[in-house]
């Protein structure tokens, strides 16, 4: 019995010693906490090259969106997060809606992110872009079928379209970006003829989507284009192969422009390091930060004096909503119910 | 009087067994409790024990109430059907296993008595599934009385017996109780073991203990 | 003065754990009193049917199929010869170490178009797809990957069954058809339906796979509610249909199993009969299936990506993890036994129907989803938190939130979680002993803790190690607890995989799901490879 004790003690030993080594405590003078949805490593390598130039460590918390906006709302004015990092305007809707957010005032900021990527009420700043665009099996699609997102309802098209489920957001902002610019009546339209059009019930992630046009389940796909580069790039050969073999097309170029969503980062409301905290959001806006962003992850830079990435540059320039994205977090509750009314699972 | 039993009642898995039954023995007295298996007996002893609790009524050892008392309190020994040793202990461990509190010449001491009485000095280092069923009961025993108990309840002693071997071992133990001037209730479906070894015999009858006067016969 | 002989430690503590849970559970149904939401009449209108619907099917289908694999495995490792069938018997709990979200992301990928899967079928000229991606596809998966519980329960209760019966039976010249559906089936039964029973929960607590799948069960659809539609109380609401969904379920199999615990001791060595060429083939195949998608092909795909992909995935990060995991749930195992044998001491010599009752409340910790469970704690350890800052500033502790988000915290809801496994193991460990031991040891003088130490614990020590493995397993796979109750940055293997996955890189996810498994092969090894001594006669 004793060894058993001994091995509980030992064993909560090493816990508690992995916790202290691990957890990453403040050991800087200037440290600020960052609640982020994106785990890319490129991400933290912005994060290291920010501390050495300003001395400001960066500590990272990892979640889901949802966790960690739930996270923020339970903590209230105890949380440790400066800033709040998601990859969509929705979300960052919503925390600004649950008053999560502060507003800041930087110039820099301003000059740096075009109007339609920044919350309204400068509460959060969109870093990088993707557009959600149509893509398409060449052989069995031409360019000149494809126009507007609203064509795909059109009967040519039936059992012919795949797209994620509606509990994806990218999807749930898309329609609420919709819902933003036009009538309720004709979106509900358009979905419900989309829904109509689903050669599959909705399943697996993106690049599931390209894969099943690939693979002849269906000729047409929606999805984000930074997906179209991690295939690109995989170090899978055969999701090179559909990457290659896949045409991308913007929609709405005559009429709406191109659903685009963001990656964006806002300061918290109960933020203890203010000043280091709006010195990073200023950082990350860079030239150089987005240049990483641009190169590393294959979504487009906010920044207007950075280009994107060559894969990116080869599809073409292209127009997208002009919508400030502040509508994205408006609509988003209509959206989605919107979606289950029309059977969209 | 050593043993009382006030006025109890208690029931098991909601059937009555005694209903202000009362019950007394006297000290070193020898007494059996006899009864058709199912008749409530064993239930009887797990009360004295504190295994199995009263609804109503009071328990008396030396005139000192022990109802309320858990049954590591009690200093009632007992040795059950099955013997329950304990088979991870050999037997010196499971002989004292009752007195760990004492100190340790004493503990020794009282180990080579029981040791000898029971005459199992060459099993000492033997382990429970090692011993034939009669050894297995003298261990039991050795291991109940090793404590020194005010009362000892014994439950079927010779149910697991060769029919061969039972008058011998009834023999021994009566010699074993007498020795030590201990105060045995014991209960058996047996007539015969009443008789061999009890100085008086009861039995349960319309929910009240009583005695069998002419047991002895 | 009743009260006292009912308060002893065994009581003391089963209170305590009792009163945490009925806090916990409160919240719950506090959510319950407030007006009806938008969202929630939305839910009722267009989803609830759905969910409920396919919630029914995929615990139909998943317990049908897990059924099916465990009980004729076990029946065939126990009843015939055959040449490894020594193998068979502990390689068949193998993949109880793969998580059901792994095998999710295995097969999702093997048969996307990608996968080798479909490239084989395009390879012979079949273009068409299998669509693994569906509420069949998810039922097969937790089949695969939870049947051992049925193994594992059934065979342990065939294996108390004693060859007399089946011999007296042929001698009477009854049918084979007849021997099952009259003798063999209804002696395993209740093992068969004990064994049913955790799958089905687990099935209900899983979210990585059917939110992969978008199979629109509870568990979904409560985080759906709480996530998409943002509205906490819908999520709630939900949280308590889905409670009285599994509180249906496992009162049907307590009335089922009630009184129904039969088994003869088995009186000589069991003679397994041969199987004939024809069953030979049949035999291999009934055990081949299961153990070849539950667990040798994931090892397979997880070795080849892990290969591919180490240069990008082998890092010091990885043994912290790895380190992480162990000790966290080493400890959380290690507390959850304790507690149970406390409680299961109680259960065992309690007469009082309180008692029994608040036994039952305890033990449903484990039909709650781990995603609801983790919003309740969480809620509860920040009120605790509130309250007890005038404590820590005694300490000069300058912050709210010291326990939230602790290890303690997480632990915490590991130990609800899964103390209805572990006191259900040492229950029937203890069964099996009997009450005398404990009994005799009381009589001569030794107190109940005293007693727990050196008579009940060494003799249960093959039903704790094996309680410890069952129970250490899945404290390692656990996913939405770990999420969403994880210290800042702490990762296990779990939340790696997790991590990797939702971002779309599987095969990158590969590396620490092979570390997973082997953790809990190694264990189902050890257990399964341990020389027991035989000490009873």
């Amino acid at each position: 019995m004793k060894k058993l004790l001994l091995l509980g003690l030992m064993t909560l030993g090493i816990s508690v010693l992995s916790a202290c080594t691990l957890g990453t405590g403040n050991d800087g003078d200037r440290s600020i906490t960052i609640y982020s949805e994106r785990h890319y490593e490129s991400d933290q390598n912005l994060f290291d090259q920010f501390e050495e130039e300003t001395g400001v460590s960066v500590n990272v918390v990892k979640a889901s969106a949802d966790e960690l906006i739930t996270r923020l709302e339970q903590e209230g004015s105890d949380t440790e997060a400066d800033l709040l990092l998601i990859a969509d305007a929705g979300r960052l809707g919503r925390a600004k809606d649950m008053n999560l957010l502060q507003a800041v005032e930087s110039a820099l900021l301003e000059e740096r992110i075009p109007e339609i990527y920044r919350d309204i009420d400068d509460t959060w700043f969109g870093l990088t872009k993707r557009a959600r665009v149509i893509v398409y099996h060449p052989d069995r699609v031409s360019e000149s079928d494809l126009s507007t997102y609203e064509a795909l309802g059109e009967s040519m098209w039936e059992n012919r379209v795949v797209i994620r489920s509606s509990t994806n957001i990218y999807n749930q902002s898309m329609i609420a970006s919709m819902l933003a610019i036009h009538e309720e009546a004709y979106v509900r339209d358009f979905v419900s003829s989309l829904v109509g059009n689903f050669a599959r019930s909705p399943e697996g992630n993106d690049r599931d989507q390209a894969k099943a046009v690939m693979a002849g389940l269906a000729d047409v796909a929606i999805l984000n284009t930074y997906y179209m580069g991690k295939m690109a790039y995989s170090s899978d050969p055969f999701e090179v192969e559909v990457a290659e073999a896949l045409r991308v097309f913007f929609p709405n170029q005559e009429t709406t422009g191109t659903h685009v969503n963001v990656s964006a980062i806002g300061l918290t409301k109960h933020a203890k390091n203010v000043d280091d905290a709006i010195l990073l959001m200023e950082y990350l806006a860079g030239e150089e930060a987005q240049g990483v962003f641009a190169n590393a992850n294959y979504e487009y830079p906010v920044n207007e004096n950075v280009e994107a990435h060559e894969l990116l540059s080869s599809w073409g320039d292209f127009v997208a909503q002009d919508l400030s994205l502040t509508q994205l977090g408006v609509y988003a509750n209509e959206a989605a119910i919107l979606m289950d009314e029309e059977g969209w699972e | 009087m050593y043993l009382e039993v006030k006025d109890i009642d208690f029931s098991f898995k909601d059937e009555t067994i005694l209903k202000e039954a009362s019950f007394s023995m006297k000290k070193g007295e020898i007494v059996a409790l006899l009864g058709p298996s199912g008749s409530g007996k064993s239930t009887f002893l797990r009360v004295l024990t504190g295994l199995a609790h009263i609804s109503r009524g009071q328990l008396f050892i030396h005139d000192e109430e022990i109802t309320k008392l858990p049954p590591e309190k009690r200093h009632i020994g007992m040795v059950f059907q099955d013997y329950a040793l304990f088979p991870h202990m050999s037997v010196k461990q499971n002989i004292m296993f009752g007195i760990e509190h004492l100190k340790k010449d004493d503990r020794y001491l009282q180990l080579h008595k029981m040791l000898k009485l029971t005459n199992l000095t060459d099993k000492c280092h033997k382990y429970p599934h090692q011993l034939s069923g009669g050894e297995a009961q003298r261990v039991a025993l050795a291991r109940s009385l090793a404590a020194s108990p005010d009362l000892l309840l014994l439950d079927e002693p010779f149910s697991n017996l060769d029919t061969e071997l039972k008058a011998g071992i009834r023999l021994e133990l009566k010699e074993i109780l007498s020795s030590l001037d201990t105060t045995c209730l014991f209960v058996t479906h047996d007539i015969e073991d009443a008789r061999a070894i009890a100085d008086s015999v009861y039995t349960i009858e319309n929910y009240k203990i009583k005695k069998i006067e002419n047991a002895n016969m | 003065m009743r009260l006292r002989q009912h308060l002893h430690s065994f009581s003391i503590v089963s209170i305590i754990v009792f009163v945490l849970v009925l806090v916990v559970f409160l919240q719950l149904f506090a959510g319950f009193t407030g007006e009806a939401s938008d969202a929630w009449i939305h839910i009722k209108e267009y989803l609830l049917f759905d969910y409920i619907k396919n919630s029914f099917f995929l615990v139909l289908f998943t317990a049908l199929f897990s059924a099916v694999f465990g009980f004729v495995g076990a029946y065939l490792v126990t009843f015939y010869e055959f040449p490894f069938r020594k193998f068979f018997g502990w390689a068949m709990i193998l993949p109880l170490a793969v998580p059901s979200y792994i095998a999710a992301y295995i097969y999702g990928d093997m048969f996307s178009y990608t996968g080798i899967v479909s490239r084989l079928l395009r390879g012979i000229g079949i273009v068409s797809q299998i669509d693994v991606m569906s509420l069949f596809g998810a039922s097969m998966i937790f089949a695969l990957t939870l049947y051992p519980y049925v193994f594992m329960t059934v065979r342990s209760s065939l294996n108390k069954q004693s060859n007399e019966i089946y011999e007296s039976a042929r001698l009477l010249k009854v049918s084979k058809s007849k021997i099952w559906r009259k003798i063999l089936l209804p002696l395993s039964r209740p093992a068969l339906v004990a064994g049913v029973l955790l799958v089905v929960l687990e099935t209900l607590n899983d979210y990585g796979v059917v939110k992969y799948f978008n199979v629109r069960v509870f568990s979904f659809a409560i985080f759906d509610a709480w996530f998409r539609l943002g509205d906490v109380g819908a999520a709630i609401r939900l949280s308590g249909v889905m409670l009285i969904f599994v509180f249906v379920i496992v009162v049907i199999e307590r009335v089922l199993r009630r009184n129904k615990v039969y088994y003869t001791l088995q009186g000589r060595k069991r003679l397994r009969k041969a199987l004939s060429t024809k069953a030979k083939v049949f035999g291999y195949m009934a055990l081949g299936f299961p153990l070849m998608f539950g667990f040798i092909i994931p090892v397979i795909y997880l070795s080849y990506y892990s290969l591919l992909t180490y240069s990008k995935t082998l890092d010091m990060e990885l043994l912290y993890v790895t380190v992480n995991t162990l000790s966290i749930s080493v400890v959380a195992t290690l507390i959850t036994l304790f507690i149970a044998l406390f409680v299961a001491n109680l259960d065992r010599f309690t007469t009082s129907k309180f008692f029994k009752r608040m036994i039952n409340f305890i033990t449903l910790g484990y039909a709650i989803p781990g995603a609801v469970l983790a919003v309740l704690v969480s809620l509860f350890f920040i009120g605790m938190d509130r309250d007890l800052v005038p404590l820590y500033q005694l300490f000069g502790v300058d912050k709210t939130l010291v326990l939230t988000r602790s290890l303690a915290m997480l632990s915490f809801a590991y130990i609800l979680r899964f103390l209805t496994l572990a006191f259900n193991n040492i229950e029937s460990t203890y069964q099996k002993i009997g009450p005398s031991y404990t009994e005799a040891s009381y009589t001569l003088g030794q107190g109940k803790l005293k007693t727990l130490w050196s008579v009940d614990v060494p003799m249960l020590k093959d039903g704790l190690i094996f309680a410890f493995v069952i129970v250490f397993i899945d404290v390692v796979k656990e996913l939405p607890l770990t999420l969403i109750l994880r210290p800042t940055n702490y990762d296990t293997m779990a939340t790696k995989v997790y991590q990797y996955a939702s971002d779309e890189m599987i095969h990158e996810a590969s590396l620490p799901s092979l570390l997973l498994v082997s953790v809990g092969v190694i264990m189902i090894y050890l257990i399964t490879h341990r020389k027991l001594k035989k000490r009873v006669k």
